[in-house]
């Protein structure tokens, strides 16, 4: 009897095949003259065709259609960017977008498809990438010592003597085992005719380890089946002998400390910086955490000063040492390039490697190759030429337009945006000509090469939805001991805008995973770790450092804060919509509250004058996430709240991080925009309570008790000292605690109504009120109670003995330390003006305990150096 | 000439610095023209670190760490040299001055650029831009404006520092020590450093090899002569390279050769290569800054020393002071 499926056409191996079939008709082909990735001739590679086999192969077995896939993938890439916005993966731009102390990250922009290449393209670039970072190497030995490469006329002195990024002050030293570079990264493109040229080279302290790792841990759990089945390189392997040799240069060995020095949040891929630091186990700093003492660099951290053995560096050379580099910099450290020379400390990667970069050398490294490692290059430069020679200059200029035109040197002054001859008019060509005329050293010229084209997704709502766009692929070399390289299976793919030619992130591209296929990879089909696990190779850890701690301290507070702010919106709200009657006590003291915890601006009327227009304007400014509209509420919080997790992100488990992000993104969709209705809102911030619950759940049960906890617990606590001290005392103050109405609501705002009633039933009194609000010393959400924790853990802090306040906080009024009979006397007086005077100094106190802090144990931005010079 | 030099250098600061990070450059050199017989460096209060180095042109440097809070620090070199003197014709105002035989200055230019497997010549590193003497159009067309074709690099040399000398106002107000040249020379005001920033720039802008020198000035004035400028603190002078002939040195805030008066202490891009002393502190506050230097004939037959500026350098020795010798 014939079964209803074979209705159907043919067999799963069919269908499958004709979904492919379709897909390489729909799919965009690369422009003639470049390679097509996607297809040999008119079929699919074998490499494509098992990837959209396996994910064809995932859908339902009567789904296996072209429309199906094409849904799938709109969901996956739906999951992708969800993905991206959870895990805060960001670009950050530079420029106005900064105004007003904003900083604007945009979403890291990664493709659906990855880049996928052959066991056969893979060993020409690994060769040749190997080959290239030891010729590299070998040449900043020779720069940095001999300089044979100069004298013997192989580089000319303008290229080096002539360029910024080369550093007197490193002359003549040798980092141990002659290690320069730890890692460099090539980018890399295929040519029409199907090899692979270097484009260009990044040896100062290249960027891409962070977002490889990212794109990877996203991208595969998209395609597992494909991923697994295709067997695509790992990359784990490569950051652990990154680490290792990192180590083994060091004289400490496997005691070696390490730290990641970044220019900090401003910096274009701060992302990766915390997410590396976190990755490898190093500490995260800035250079106003490190300091040179006895030619050796320390740490600030909360115990002291600590050695550090091993810098890996995303700060520029420029910008390392004010003493021996650029003057005026604020980033560097003093004394950096004579621990340095001292050999106390190893920098990855050494100081002066910048003039490798420059597209000019790269035409005269053929020549250099053949004389430093007695054979040519394995993997040819992009030709180029620099224009200083008087002979390329004489042909190059007649031809213009066959070339790009890239910048010889990178100081402000002298560089400028590459420019492609053949998109040049015919006045344009005139212009740069006579440019060049004037300075020929300043120009290179690299000939124009067609890239091969790589599919990329561009949604259902794009025809076609799979485009073809041009790419480029980063790929690192990274340091495996001395004269050794472990080439990364796989890197960065970038990919450039549909219809362009020229790649970039800076410039609207985007990125794509790179697969790398050998065939050899392990087939171990263990899934994929959820989580970020870092790697640990070595052992010593490294305490605090003060810059962390300070974030962990505000990260505490901005939790705090956003708790606050959401249960004081909820109470409002809630308290306006009642039945109950307001007093007009009651709605002065809710009006001071808004005011001071920054629910509305000043110039919004008092819900007295009108309540509704109160009302909206508290749920405007909700959702207002930057604070457009005077106030700083829910959801500004949520933002500072996000972006002090981020800084402390590599101490965060990643479902910690998480929660914030999605928290965020939750409100927001919740809120959406100013129209909600107050039923709407109130659900939006039911939602984050409980959001903010399982956030504070995390801090408390998930987090080592060390100093760096505490800091965030004591951030905490200042907040929620400040602010329930402050509204006590504003509800002593506009006489809102003698009415039912206010008293209750003071209950719920200290979260105490349950505890009250049952200790004390319904009644209203005062006396028992500020019995359970001020002086419990079991209520958590007691004054003293507040007070109590907060001193002790700041006498954890500070090693006081128990018992004894610490020195810290000896001069602040602190309510643990009240007695019961004075305070209960103040609270009954008819004249609250006592008690409120108390309550604000309290509040005020919680500030000037924040600032003590500070000054105790973070680094500071007014301590900056200062040059001098005679 | 035998010269003892005493450079001295006092901060004072308003508030203690925490922490200090200094390099001196203060060591003179010895070569073809001037022996160095004795040097001293000593640094109070006592440094928590001093080590010396060599930097990319052979020259000594010494770099040297404050950890402990100080209000006052006071860097003070000694040194006792030998200057050799030049040929009569070659001394006095340039005007009299016969400089020696030198290519033609497009010959010169010639030579500095690149071509493949070109023999080595250490002096292109000096034709190439830097920070403060650069590569700029306004430069090349103010040393273009004194030059002839065919005119012998020496000639055009001392042409340009003659210009630059009847042009510009010595004016220690005008400028610091972080002036770029093009600032200076729209004022047409400034100190040596910036005269010779400026003609190492025109120099350089028409494709030649000049290099900065740092050093001192002999102040004493020979009868019937007006006395030098430059005195009271370091100088600073310009080395113009012609192939074969080799280097000679033109100070165009004296309008002359550098001869036995001169003493060098370093070679340098421009002046911020080889500064004296530069720091790095942490606190401190507003600072004063008091720079005397000491440069006096040591011969037989001496007479009282030349004293560009008095300096409590003698009381020095008594107080508690390190003594490195570094000779």
């Amino acid at each position: 009897m014939a079964s209803l499926f074979d209705m159907n056409t043919g067999s799963d191996a069919d269908r499958c095949a004709a979904v492919i079939d379709a897909i390489e008709q729909l799919a965009k082909r690369a422009p003639a003259s470049h390679l097509d990735e996607l297809r040999v001739g008119e079929t699919v590679t074998p490499h494509w065709r098992t990837f959209f086999e396996q994910t064809v192969g995932a859908l339902n077995k009567g789904e296996r259609t072209l429309e199906s896939l094409l849904n799938e993938l709109t969901e996956l890439h739906a999951s992708l960017v969800r993905r991206v916005e959870d895990n805060g993966v960001t670009y950050n731009l530079y420029s106005d977008a900064m105004e007003g102390g904003g900083r604007q990250a945009r979403p890291w922009a990664l493709d659906l498809l990855p880049m996928i290449i052959d066991q056969k393209q893979w060993q020409q670039i690994e060769r040749g990438v190997s080959q290239r970072a030891e010729l590299l190497n070998r040449m900043l030995a020779d720069i940095y010592g001999p300089q044979e490469l100069v004298k013997g006329g192989m580089l000319p002195t303008a290229l080096i003597h002539g360029h910024p990024g080369y550093l007197r002050p490193a002359h003549g030293i040798t980092p141990r085992g002659k290690s320069f570079l730890h890692v460099a990264a090539f980018d890399l493109a295929r040519g029409p005719d199907g090899n692979w040229w270097v484009m260009s080279q990044r040896t100062q302290a290249p960027s891409g380890l962070g977002y490889s790792l990212e794109n990877r841990m996203i991208v595969s759990r998209l395609f597992p089946d494909a991923f697994r089945t295709l067997k695509v390189e790992k990359l784990a392997a490569s950051y652990k002998v990154l680490i290792a040799s990192l180590v083994a240069h060091s004289p400490a060995g496997s005691d070696a400390r390490v730290v990641l020095l970044t220019p900090g949040p401003y910096n274009e891929t701060y992302f990766e910086h915390v997410y590396l630091a976190r990755y490898l186990g190093m500490a995260l700093v800035e250079g106003g955490d490190l300091v040179v003492r006895d030619e050796r660099v320390w740490l600030k951290t909360l115990k002291g000063l600590e050695p550090v053995d091993v810098i890996v560096r995303r700060l520029d050379d420029d910008f390392l040492d004010p003493l021996e580099l650029k003057a005026d910099s604020a980033l560097g450290i003093p004394g950096l390039m004579q621990a340095y020379r001292s050999g106390n400390v190893v920098l990855a990667n050494a100081p002066g490697t910048g003039f490798l970069e420059s597209a000019a050398i790269l035409g005269f490294l053929p020549k250099i190759c053949q004389a430093l490692m007695g054979e040519p290059l394995a993997i040819p430069s992009i030709a180029s030429w620099w224009c200083g020679e008087r002979s390329t200059l004489r042909t190059l200029i007649p031809q213009l337009s066959d070339y790009v035109l890239k910048p010889t040197f990178n100081d402000r002054g002298r560089r400028f945006v590459p420019a492609i001859g053949k998109a040049l008019s015919a006045r344009e060509r005139e212009q740069w000509t006579g440019r060049i005329a004037l300075h020929p050293e300043d120009f290179s010229a690299q000939a124009f090469m067609p890239l091969a084209h790589t599919p990329s997704w561009q949604g259902l709502g794009a025809t076609p939805p799979i485009n073809s766009s041009a790419a480029m692929v980063r790929v690192f070399a990274v340091s495996d001991g001395p004269g050794k390289w472990h080439v990364m299976p796989g890197g960065l793919a970038r990919i450039a805008p549909p219809g362009r030619d020229v790649v970039s992130m800076y410039r609207g591209g985007s990125s794509a995973d790179f697969w790398v296929i050998t065939g050899k990879a392990s087939d171990d089909t263990a899934p994929l770790s959820n989580t970020l696990t870092p790697i640990a190779t070595h052992r010593a850890t490294i305490g605090i450092a003060s810059r962390a701690a300070e974030n962990l301290f505000w990260f505490g507070r901005y939790t705090e804060r956003l708790e606050n702010t959401t249960r004081l919106a909820r109470v409002t709200l809630e308290a306006l919509a009642s039945e109950a009657e307001e007093t007009p006590e009651t709605l002065e003291w809710l009006h001071r509250l808004a005011l001071s915890n920054s629910l509305i601006n000043k110039a919004v009327p008092t819900p007295k004058q009108s309540a509704h227009v109160f009302e909206r304007a508290l749920i405007a400014s909700l959702a207002d996430s930057e604070g457009k509209l005077g106030a700083y509420s829910v959801a500004a919080n949520l933002s500072s709240l996000r972006f002090s997790a981020f800084a402390v992100r590599e101490r965060l488990a990643l479902e910690q991080w998480s929660l914030v992000a999605a928290s965020a993104s939750e409100f927001k969709a919740m809120m959406g925009d100013d129209s909600r209705t107050t039923q709407q809102a109130l659900r939006a911030l039911e939602r984050l309570s409980t959001n903010v619950m399982a956030m504070t759940g995390a801090q408390t049960d998930r987090m080592t008790r060390d100093d760096g906890w505490r800091l965030l617990s004591i951030g905490r606590h200042i907040e929620r000292l400040s602010t329930l001290a402050d509204a006590l005392a504003e509800g002593f103050a506009t006489g809102a605690l003698k009415t039912d109405v206010g008293f209750s609501l003071m209950l719920s705002l200290f979260d105490s109504t349950i505890t009250y009633r049952s200790r004390y039933l319904q009644q209203r009194d005062g006396q028992a009120l500020i019995e359970l609000l001020a002086l419990d010393h079991d209520n958590p959400r007691s004054l003293a109670w507040i007070a109590q924790t907060l001193s002790s853990r700041v006498a954890k802090l500070a090693d006081t003995p128990r018992g004894i306040v610490p020195a810290m906080l000896a001069n602040f009024e602190l309510p643990h330390q009240w007695t019961a009979v004075d305070a209960i006397a103040l609270a009954s007086n008819a004249d609250s003006s006592a008690i409120v005077k108390l309550l604000r100094t309290v509040s005020r106190d919680s500030t000037a305990i924040s600032d003590a802090l500070s000054q105790r144990y973070f680094t500071h931005a007014h301590a900056a150096d200062k040059a001098v010079g005679a | 000439m035998k010269l003892s030099v005493t450079h001295e250098t006092r901060y004072e600061y308003a508030h203690a610095v925490e922490q200090a990070h200094h390099i001196a450059h203060m060591r003179p050199l010895s070569s073809d023209t001037q022996q160095l017989l004795s040097h001293t460096l000593r640094v109070q209060p006592e440094p928590t670190a001093l080590t010396q180095s060599i930097d990319s042109y052979g020259q000594q440097r010494v770099y040297f760490e404050l950890a402990t809070p100080h209000a006052e620090l006071v860097v003070t070199a000694e040194s006792v040299v030998i200057t050799h003197a030049l040929p009569p014709e070659m001394t006095g105002k340039l005007d009299r001055v016969t400089v020696p035989e030198s290519l033609p200055w497009e010959a010169v230019a010639e030579h500095m650029q690149y071509r493949a497997e070109q023999r080595f010549d250490a002096a292109r590193e000096f034709a190439q831009a830097s920070p403060l003497a650069p590569i700029h159009p306004t430069f090349a067309k103010y040393a273009a404006a004194i030059s002839s074709k065919s005119q012998p690099v020496y000639e055009l040399s001392k042409a340009l520092c003659q210009r630059i000398h009847k042009e510009f106002k010595y004016s220690p107000e005008a400028t610091d020590a972080s002036t770029p040249p093009i600032k200076a020379f729209e004022l047409k005001e400034g100190v040596c450093q910036d005269f010779a920033q400026i003609m190492i720039a025109g120099l350089r802008s028409l494709g030649l090899a000049a290099r900065y020198v740092s050093g001192y000035l002999l102040t004493q004035p020979p009868p019937g002569r007006p006395r030098l400028i430059g005195a009271d603190a370091s100088h600073a002078w310009v080395s113009v390279y012609c192939p074969k002939s080799g280097w000679l040195d033109f100070d165009p805030t004296n309008n002359c050769l550098a001869g036995e008066s001169h003493v060098k202490l370093a070679y340098g891009r421009d002046y911020g290569d080889v500064p004296p002393l530069r720091g790095v502190i942490r606190g401190g506050g507003e600072h004063t800054l008091d720079v005397a230097v000491t440069v006096a004939p040591l011969d037989e037959s001496a007479e009282p020393a030349a004293t560009a500026l008095s300096s409590p350098s003698t009381g020095m020795a008594a107080t508690q002071s390190q003594s490195q010798s570094q000779t």
